[in-house]
């Protein structure tokens, strides 16, 4: 960096002294350390445009705070800028910059994002994965700017950001057999809270079941004859990210059927494949209801 | 797609968006008076050429030619603490989605939405039969009287060629339904620290899907048919949060009720006129039971004073699961019911044999609880230790049935019991990580998990030991890697091949029964003693500021070595590179590639047998096989956004490419131990690859925006799709196949099979837009 004197750094400097000023009228006020936006401002002015359009500048500051924390605006995030205006502003003098490295860096941090949105979604973000893996808030949000239509995401859309680390989903996404997640029908989150939850994967419903069944709720039973793996979890045949194979489906029937079942009634053949037993929907077109069937005659998944 | 709006109404649609829009503008600025009111309306119209007919094309979405608009809406008073914002997508296209929301910042919300999903399975299937009220699909009468005719005079032969003839003049059916989606959610913080939420949302499915019915077994035929749906799921769940700086407590329920308005679907048999014992005119499936599930959740969490951070949550959550739907007949052959009226009693040797009950009372509790704490005793360590319950109390009672009929063909007075399948699964992880150096922490986690199943499956406790180590490292600003290696061993107890049958017969059928069941060296993946070993590797590096690259990669590796039989081995690794340039000023680039590999390995038996008594299986080792099955998948995209003139012309690209096959590699020995009398002597270990499927997608999409003014936008944009795919399964499937009851060894017997030919065609779309955009 350039440490030479320049009339830019000067003015920088006298706009600090006038900052410093303010601290002491804030100090007169009766809240030590703090110094209030229009300090920060003073060197800050640049963020100020863009950081009008997010929903922070609506619920921070004076005026709208709702408590006493988000009163005072900027340093509600960033921390009492006091000791900040001091050293000028050439030293960040315990401000939280958002752009920490390191573990103790991002907790506190997350901490200040935390103060006000430990409620909702982020109930159980302690322990969670990506807590644990030390993931800044800011790595997926951008808090001083609005870039994406909703929920201040660093990328333009939610699949945007997630895949920005969740490479292989992203390209999963263009498999054959997929969600209309690529069609702006679903989002990572309408199976996942990536805040944490009680659940594995961050799932929002407690099993991978739960959650298929949200919306595939005919398939949740009780059955009268059920079929075990389908009852423990749809993820023994299928992968929801996208496959290759129809339905989502890890391997193609008959093979994936043939995994487990190698039977007589049924002469578990390797099968040629003109056959009636491969082409078509193979093994299904008789045991349709594979799911689980409420049929009196169904135990074998066929009626 | 009959269902969808057509071209004029689209276009009055848009037309009357444009008019509210020039309408609404000037009155929302004036109803926000003294606040703001912006947003954005979007209306252009689209052309398409190529050959686009596919049904893939329209898999998700509504890309027809025609008018489109697209808007957005945001208001704020005064003060700016009152909102109203609304996202308004596709208007009036198949695809809409509608999305508002309103309240006031921080202390309310009020959301309503509403999507529309257009699914489309094949436009191109075919099939002769038409649908008679709302849950029958038949034929005509004449068509089912002369086959069955033909099959009396000529065999199965003359049946079979009477049947193509007939399958030949099926007509297109397209295969579709159209989901409805809304939801309405209210969100509220009267206090700071209390928070309420209550939502309610409707699905609503209607259309139709491919289904199947299968008539006669072993050696009978199937019908694939159009199935009609009609669904709906409701949706209703609320909240109430207590959140302090120390604590915070959430009382929640959830509450899931599924209705499908079609019970059965009964489809006719195209052989056979006249009901019979063996000869069933028409069959009946089964539809997804009404059913519902709710919940109830009670979370928590708490800040411990143990002197340094340290902290606990903990969820517990109690659900019922209902399903009590009528019971249908054993069947709708009338050949086998007392009275084909009246009661479901089915006429055995013995007399009426009524059903056991009249419905199934399903009736399942589930136990959900977590318990996490986490703890920083010291500033360079973290401890996390984790326990998790879930617990399928399924409550079902177990049904006697005396006897059922066999695909509607065959009466069968044999005892078969409904098994309620429950299962409880805890796993629980001790986590540790420490901070070594500066940006460089190591994390080590111990981790089990244990299953205890019903009686009903081969294996009742399978345990599960595993590791993780990480290893997170930023070294500098400009880089950060991540890498993990994750192990498990898993291992059951005793595996009892006839668990099932042992459940699910009487006591004095089950050894009869057992020497033609499941293959005794058979271990199923899911309840196999497992080895697991799985690599990840994630680093980015900021050579600049304004130069982002990404390397991911992964590797795993599943071992079921204490089985010869079912899966053996499951392998798949992964890469990929990404990076993310703002080469200039006004030039982004953002490139990404991604390779990914899965293979599976199998083996198995053909086990030839009689069918009729004394039972005799031959297993013999020569006519075991095995098969690999592999995936190979490349996935590129790229981004281009350029700034042409500022303020004045921009433009971007998006490329994005997939390319995929799957094999089905098959060994076995040439040859075979024959069948003994009485089966079928084919060469079931005779080995055949099936031809490779294929498929590739490539989308490339242009788009260039003149800003006339800082208000009004002219845009265009050009998109070029290509879908192409190869699947010997479906491309040339026709609804009749007369090679279709093919043997392994090649032996083909006369096909009865009716297939639905529910085909998926290849495409290419140039896609070409122009829109005008305003923003307010």
């Amino acid at each position: 960096m350039n440490r030479r004197a320049s009339p830019g750094r000067a003015a920088a400097r006298l706009l600090a002294a006038l900052a410093a000023a303010c601290v002491l009228c804030a100090a007169a006020r009766g809240e030590p350390g703090y110094v209030g936006d229009d300090t920060c401002l003073t060197c800050h002015d640049g963020v100020q445009e863009h950081y009008e359009e997010t929903v922070h500048a609506r619920v921070l500051g004076p005026e709208h705070g709702r408590t006493d924390l988000a009163r005072h605006g900027c340093e509600s995030c960033h921390g009492p800028g006091e000791a900040h205006v001091a050293a000028s502003g050439e030293d960040l003098a315990g401000l939280r910059s958002f752009r920490g490295d390191g573990p103790a860096a991002v907790a506190g941090e997350n901490g200040a994002c935390l103060s006000c949105h430990a409620r909702g979604e982020r109930l159980h973000w302690a322990g969670s994965p990506h807590a644990s893996r030390d993931v800044a808030c800011a790595s997926c949000h951008t808090v001083m700017r609005k870039q994406s239509p909703r929920h201040l995401l660093a990328g333009h859309t939610e699949i945007e950001t997630c895949t920005s680390c969740h490479l292989v989903q992203r390209a999963r996404l263009l498999r054959n057999a997929h969600m209309p997640l690529r069609e702006g029908n679903m989002s990572c989150s309408s199976c996942h809270n990536p805040h944490g939850t009680p659940s594995v994967s961050l799932l929002r419903y407690d099993t991978v079941n739960d959650t298929c069944t949200s919306c595939h709720a005919g398939k949740r039973g009780p059955f009268l004859w059920e079929h075990a793996p389908v009852t423990e979890s749809c993820l023994n045949c299928h992968d929801p990210h996208g496959t290759v194979r129809d339905h989502m489906l890890k391997l193609s029937v008959p093979r994936l059927c043939q995994q487990c079942h190698i039977e007589t009634l049924h002469p578990t053949e390797a099968r040629r494949p003109d056959s009636r037993f491969v082409i078509g929907a193979a093994c299904n077109q008789c045991h349709v209801n594979i799911h689980g069937s409420n049929h009196p005659s169904g135990m074998a998944f066929t009626r | 797609m009959g269902a969808r709006p057509g071209h004029g109404a689209r276009c009055l649609l848009a037309g009357a968006a444009l008019a509210l829009a020039a309408a609404g503008v000037p009155g929302a600025r004036r109803a926000a008076a003294e606040g703001s009111a912006n947003g954005t309306i979007e209306v252009g119209g689209r052309t398409i050429s190529g050959d686009w007919g596919s049904s893939k094309f329209e898999e998700y979405r509504d890309l027809r030619p025609g008018a489109f608009a697209d808007g957005s809406l945001s208001l704020e008073n005064g003060d700016r603490s009152h909102y109203f914002q609304a996202w308004l997508d596709d208007i009036g296209e198949a695809d809409q989605r509608y999305l508002l929301q309103g309240g006031r910042y921080d202390f309310w919300r009020l959301e309503l939405g509403y999507d529309e999903l257009p699914h489309v399975f094949s436009n191109e299937a075919r099939s002769l039969w038409f649908r008679q009220g709302s849950d029958a699909l038949v034929l005509p009468d004449s068509l089912q009287s002369r086959l069955q005719a033909l099959g009396a005079t000529g065999g199965t032969a003359l049946q079979s060629e009477g049947l193509g003839a007939a399958l030949a003049g099926s007509p297109v059916r397209s295969l579709e339904f159209e989901l409805r989606e809304g939801h309405a959610s209210f969100e509220a913080h009267p206090f700071d620290s209390l928070e309420l939420l209550a939502g309610y949302g409707l699905q609503d499915r209607q259309g139709t899907r491919p289904s199947w019915l299968g008539f006669g077994s072993p050696g009978g035929h199937f019908v694939g048919s159009a199935a009609p749906i009609d669904e709906r799921i409701h949706e209703v769940n609320g909240a109430l949060r207590f959140v302090r700086d120390a604590y915070n407590v959430e009382l929640g329920y959830t509450g899931s009720f599924f209705r499908n308005h079609l019970e059965s679907l009964t489809v006719d048999n195209p052989i056979v006129a006249v009901d019979a014992p063996g000869a069933a005119s028409r069959g009946q499936i089964s539809l997804d039971p009404d059913n519902s599930a709710q919940t109830l959740r009670l979370a928590g969490a708490a800040t411990l004073p143990l002197g340094f951070p340290a902290h606990a949550s903990a969820t517990v959550s109690y659900g019922w699961r209902r399903q009590n739907e009528d019971f249908l007949c054993p069947t709708v052959n009338t050949a086998f019911l007392v009275s084909p009226s009246g009661s479901c009693a089915l006429l055995g040797s013995a007399g009426a044999v009524p059903l056991p009950a009249t419905s199934l009372d399903g009736d399942v509790r589930t136990l959900f609880g977590q318990l996490v704490l986490t703890a920083r005793p010291h500033s360079r360590l973290n401890l996390t230790a984790r326990y998790r319950l879930y617990d399928y109390d399924n409550r079902t009672p177990a049904l006697v049935f005396p006897a059922h009929v066999v695909n509607d063909q065959t009466l069968a007075e044999e005892t078969r019991i409904s098994v309620p399948n429950q299962y409880r699964r805890q796993n629980a992880s001790f986590d540790a990580s420490l901070r070594v150096w500066k940006g460089v922490t190591l994390r080590g986690a111990f981790l089990w998990e244990l299953w205890d199943r019903s009686r009903d499956r081969e294996v009742a406790r399978l345990n599960e030991y595993g590791g993780r180590f990480a290893l997170d490292a930023h070294p500098a600003r400009w880089l950060q890697l991540r890498a993990d290696y994750e192990f498990g061993i898993r291992r059951g107890s005793d595996y009892r091949t006839f668990a099932y049958l042992e459940r699910t017969l009487l006591p004095s059928e089950v050894e009869a029964a057992s020497q033609s069941g499941q293959f005794t060296e058979l271990r199923k993946l899911d309840e196999a003693d497992r080895d697991r070993r799985r690599v990840r590797l994630l680093a980015q590096i900021m050579p600049r500021p304004d130069l982002t690259l990404g390397l991911t990669g992964g590797y795993e590796r599943n071992d079921y070595d204490a089985t010869s039989y079912g899966l053996t081995n499951f392998e798949g690794w992964s890469v990929g590179v990404d990076a993310d340039w703002q080469l200039l000023e006004r030039l982004g680039i953002a490139a990404w590639y991604t390779w990914e590999d899965l293979e599976y390995h199998q083996r198995s038996r053909w086990r030839p047998r009689t069918f009729t008594p004394p039972v005799i299986v031959v297993d013999d080792f020569a006519n075991d096989w095995s098969s690999r099955s592999s995936d190979q998948v490349q996935s590129a995209g790229l981004r281009v956004d350029l700034v042409i003139v500022p303020d004045r012309l921009d433009a971007g690209l998006g490329f994005e490419i997939e390319h995929a096959r799957g094999t089905t590699r098959t060994d076995g020995v040439p040859g075979f131990v024959t069948a003994p009398p009485g089966a079928p002597g084919a060469d079931g270990g005779a080995a055949f690859d099936f031809p490779t499927l294929a498929d590739g997608f490539q989308a490339l999409t242009t788009t260039l925006n003149y800003h006339v003014t800082d208000r009004i936008t002219l845009r265009a944009q050009y998109r070029y799709e290509r879908y192409d795919v190869t699947d010997f399964r479906h491309d040339d499937l026709d609804p009749f196949e007369p090679t279709s009851n093919v043997n392994g060894s090649g032996v083909v017997s006369p096909s009865l099979d009716v297939f639905l030919a529910d085909r998926v065609g290849d495409y290419n779309a140039h896609l070409f837009a122009f829109s005008v955009l305003y923003e307010f």
